[in-house]
């Protein structure tokens, strides 16, 4: 699902009134970032930055890291084992991974596994929330995440290195090494993760089985300044990852599952007069293995290469009017048991408006046609408008349609496929509220959106599953983010939370969507003192139905679980620093599905370095 | 999936338990508050192990949900439960993803044992001379148990699909297809515990039934539907078949009537007929999908299984013969056989 579209334009104008997090992105001039779209056309939405520093604080997983720092909630199958999120009320589907600007979620599933992605080879992860297919294609709809490899072109040599050991011989590290001058930049990483993952379930005498993984993540990323105007990008990534999933009957056939992902992107980005334009070319594989018995040599496969080629070019016509085109092309070459061996091509044009009417008040709007050999695609679109009133408050309204296209195995899937299913589409609309007060921020955004052509995977009477379009949604709700940092004397204190209330109803039966839960909260408070740092983190999700009807006999509990850290650095000018940490410290007893327990109380201790 | 018989409505458990002598219309008396009625299998969404059975009286006044945890708590039944056989007493309940076979008592529903020994995704079963015959998935292979002491006894390789497996004429009969894949019948011998036989019918064979010695198979595609009767003293077939009944499935004998499913119609035919019958003895609404992910017929009265697209709890609607409703359910997630139990 996606890759196609992505990105992205229109910008506005710049009234500096982005948003915190862009404001720090601004002030260091020297970072390039990879995803010029999201900085500069995302003015009227929500975006919720995710520091290097928050990456360290969690797991390494892309789950635990949104899980307990956003309101994404995430259906894990055990811990570890396959995980996809609901943001906003939405389903796995309609959100969208993108890495440094492209759309990374399977063009098998539609859905990114959000543990097969390893944080800590990213600088920054950005979370949008909702619609943008206007600029990342299909599947935006309940929001997107945005994995950022920020080059630096200041004289630079750093290493780094982070170990942590924990409960279950979990093992996670990462070295990592940042080299730049003023014309130069590069930056790479290698992560490992790894676990037997065989712990005991809270309250019985029963033990996790076949739940162990590992995964090798290499990131790398290259920068080149050609000259004043123009310069050269390169990113890559490698994935190799096997889970065994893990069992919820004791003597259940053990099975296994394999990734191989890879990820490829060059830019070129260049300006001239008014003008700049970015060339992108992108090459993006994923594949799969899944055994049905570990014991057998038997198993199945599939896999998605991709190629993606575009070019942005702006137009900067005053400096309080911008206008952007995107041309861009996908072509999904797919094969595997089940699909057999099937070609998609898309091509698109988006076209992008900025307009600043005053200091205090700007619009932008977009749209976007794609082309496509397979399906049908409606015009999509974006307008969005902000007002600053003051420096305390600001207001944001933001307009949508976006879609999410069939995947490959919705339209291929031997005997099952349907070739003739739409693209899921929905109209959407949001009123941001943004208060700054000195170092207190909070943002209240209450949305509402219409989903239609729901596809779905049912039986039929002929004793056969197949997708078809069916449901109608309507989801509304409100997320509040909030953040506040104070100092005493050496006494520094960082509190972030969020919290979200949602409602998605299923429009034939008016009941709430199962999976999805109407509240979700989370909380974050650091406390530093010269050398020591320390914190407590909670997640608080609650009950969630498992089923259409909202039978009360299968709701899941609700739950609420908190970690607890505390670290010193040794190192007077670098990075030395040795800690502890205690995830789900009060051993709450909880799964996010049914029969999906999760660990208990356990412990791990790190190690980081950095010079 | 899909078997016998029938039943009604609703009481509260604790008038089950309470009354272990219910009166039926029957005068045998009653071995178990489970007896005179049809046992409903529920199979569960797959990966989660909350498969079940429930409990409707012959005369559809009685009814209760989850009956093996409520006998058996903290036991549960599994991941997938996929079919029932009995012998005497005993119902063997093959819980697919599980590898397990529940043996209970099929009256009291009390648990008499599980059975896991070379069990890989176990389909079917049925017992012969008191040793019980499973097909496996992945083994590929009949598994074969002592069905009282539930001691694993051999394997019968087949190397290809084993599902459904049923026995007639002192044999052993296993449908090799699944998922209207699969043209060929194996048949059995169970005093040598080998296979003495391939019958090669027709691909899309999704029902196999056995009455009065004869084998009935039923194959269904796109194209067509055609019926099978293998004669049992030489494995021989006789076939007849419509290209106006396509896709036919879910099979079952009651009395002397075949009945099968094409779409959301039900049909009948005589079992002595040469021909489908393409004129259906009524249609159920087609208001979610699904609808006979169990089909049964059962004395007369027609049970349908609508699993609801596994995302809540199933629906049973029992039919008189001429699609009058005469009960309708709600059971556990995935309905998928009826089984008459009577003593």
């Amino acid at each position: 699902m996606t890759i196609k579209l992505r990105f992205a334009f229109c910008l506005l104008l710049l009234c500096q009134s982005i948003l915190a997090q862009n404001d720090s992105i601004n002030k260091l001039k020297e970072v390039v970032v990879s995803d010029n779209n999201l900085k500069n056309f995302s003015n009227t939405q929500s975006i919720q930055r995710l520091s290097d520093s928050i990456i360290s604080k969690n797991q390494s997983s892309l789950t635990s890291l949104l899980n307990y720092n956003t309101v994404i909630y995430f259906k894990e199958n055990g811990l570890g084992m396959t995980s996809s999120p609901s943001f906003r009320g939405t389903t796995s589907q309609q959100t969208v991974v993108v890495w440094n600007g492209i759309n990374i979620n399977s063009q098998l599933l539609g859905q990114a596994d959000f543990n097969t992605i390893s944080t800590r080879g990213f600088n920054s992860i950005d979370v949008k929330a909702g619609g943008g297919s206007v600029v990342y294609g299909s599947g935006a709809i309940g929001g997107t995440i945005h994995l950022n490899n920020d080059l630096k072109f200041t004289d630079t040599f750093k290493n780094d290195f982070q170990i942590y050991y924990g409960e279950f011989n979990t093992l996670s590290a990462i070295y990592g090494i940042t080299a730049a001058t003023k014309k130069w930049s590069f930056d790479a990483s290698f992560t490992r993760n790894s676990s037997d993952n065989d712990f005991k379930f809270v309250g019985q005498e029963v033990w996790n089985k076949n739940g162990q993984y590992y995964n090798n993540t290499l990131d790398a990323a290259i920068g080149y300044k050609i000259n004043d105007k123009n310069s050269i990008k390169f990113y890559s990534e490698i994935y190799d990852g096997e889970r065994h999933f893990s069992l919820t009957s004791p003597n259940a056939t053990k099975t296994k599952y394999q990734d191989y992902n890879t990820r490829n992107l060059l830019t070129w980005s260049s300006s001239f007069s008014s003008f700049n334009s970015n060339v992108r070319l992108a090459y993006i594989t994923e594949h799969y293995n899944y055994f049905e018995d570990i014991n057998l040599d038997g198993y199945t496969s599939g896999g998605v290469k991709s190629f993606i080629g575009k070019y942005d070019l702006d137009y900067t016509i005053s400096s309080t009017m911008k206008i952007s085109t995107i041309l861009d092309y996908t072509k999904n070459d797919g094969q595997g048991s089940g699909i057999g061996k099937s070609t998609r091509q898309i091509g698109g044009a988006s076209l992008l408006w900025k307009h600043s009417l005053t200091e205090k008040w700007n619009y932008e709007m977009s749209a976007r046609k794609e082309v496509s050999d397979v399906y049908k695609s409606p015009v999509l679109f974006s307008v969005g408008s902000r007002y600053n009133f003051s420096d305390f408050y600001k207001l944001k309204f933001n307009f949508s349609r976006n879609f999410r296209i069939p995947t490959f195995n919705d339209l291929y899937w031997e005997g099952s496929g349907n070739p003739d299913l739409k693209p899921e589409s929905s109209f959407q609309a949001e009123i941001g509220n943004e208060f700054t007060y000195k170092d207190f921020r909070m943002t209240v955004t209450a949305y509402g959106m219409k989903i239609k052509d729901m596809i779905r995977w049912l039986p039929n009477n002929n004793g056969n599953w197949s997708p078809e379009n069916t449901d109608r949604v309507t989801i509304y709700g409100a997320e509040a983010l909030l953040g506040w940092k104070k100092s005493f004397g050496k006494n520094t204190f960082d509190f972030s939370g969020t919290y979200a209330y949602n409602v998605s109803l299923d429009d034939r039966t008016d009941k709430q969507l199962f999976y999805v839960p109407y509240h979700k909260l989370t909380g974050s408070l650091s406390y530093y003192y010269k050398k020591l740092s320390a914190y407590y983190q909670i997640m608080y999700t609650g009950e969630i139905f498992t089923t259409s009807d909202n039978n009360p006999k299968y709701i899941l509990d609700a739950y609420n679980v908190s970690n607890v850290g505390v670290d010193y650095n040794f190192s007077k000018k670098n990075i030395f620093k040795l800690g502890v940490k205690a995830a789900n410290l009060w051993n709450e007893k909880y799964e996010a599905l049914p029969s999906r327990f999760m660990p208990g109380r356990n412990l791990t201790i790190y190690l980081n370095l950095n010079y | 999936m899909k078997l016998k018989n029938l039943y009604l409505g609703i009481i509260a458990s604790a008038f089950l338990f309470a009354s272990c002598s219910s009166d039926n219309d029957d005068n045998d008396v009653a071995l178990g508050v489970y007896d005179n009625g049809v046992l409903i299998l529920n199979e569960g969404n797959f990966g989660t192990p909350n498969g079940s059975v429930s409990y409707v009286s012959n005369d559809l006044a009685t009814f209760q949900n989850d009956i093996f945890k409520l006998v058996n708590t903290p036991m549960v039944l599994g991941d997938v439960a996929q079919s029932m056989s009995f012998s005497n007493e005993k119902a063997f309940i093959v819980v697919n993803n599980s590898n397990e076979v529940e043996v209970v008592n099929r009256y009291t529903f009390k648990s008499l044992g599980t059975i896991t020994e070379k069990l890989q995704n176990p389909r079917y079963s049925v017992v012969v001379n008191d040793k019980l015959y499973v097909t496996n998935s992945i083994s590929q292979a009949v598994t074969v148990y002592d069905a009282k002491t539930y001691a694993y006894i051999t394997s019968i390789a087949l190397g290809k699909t084993a599902e459904k497996i049923i026995t007639a004429n002192g044999k052993i009969y296993v449908t090799n297809a699944a998922y209207g894949n699969g043209s060929e019948v194996t048949v059995i011998s169970p005093s040598a515990n080998a296979v003495t036989k391939t019958i090669t019918l027709e691909n899309g064979i999704n029902s196999i039934e056995e009455n009065n010695g004869t084998v009935y198979v039923l194959a269904g595609t796109s194209a067509k539907s055609k019926l099978f009767k293998i004669n049992t003293s030489t494995d021989t077939a006789t076939s007849f078949e419509s290209t106006t009944v396509k896709n036919a499935i879910n099979m079952d004998i009651d009395g002397d009537k075949i009945y099968y499913t094409q779409g959301t119609g039900v049909y009948e035919m005589n079992l002595s007929a040469t021909a489908f019958s393409d004129k259906a003895l009524f249609s159920v609404k087609d208001s979610s999908w699904s609808t006979f992910y169990g089909f049964g017929v059962i004395d007369g009265r027609i049970y349908s299984g609508d699993a609801n697209a596994f995302t809540s709890d199933g629906t049973v609607t029992v039919y008189s013969s001429t699609g009058t409703v005469l009960k309708t359910l709600t059971v556990g997630v995935g309905p998928n056989g009826f089984y008459s139990n009577n003593n």
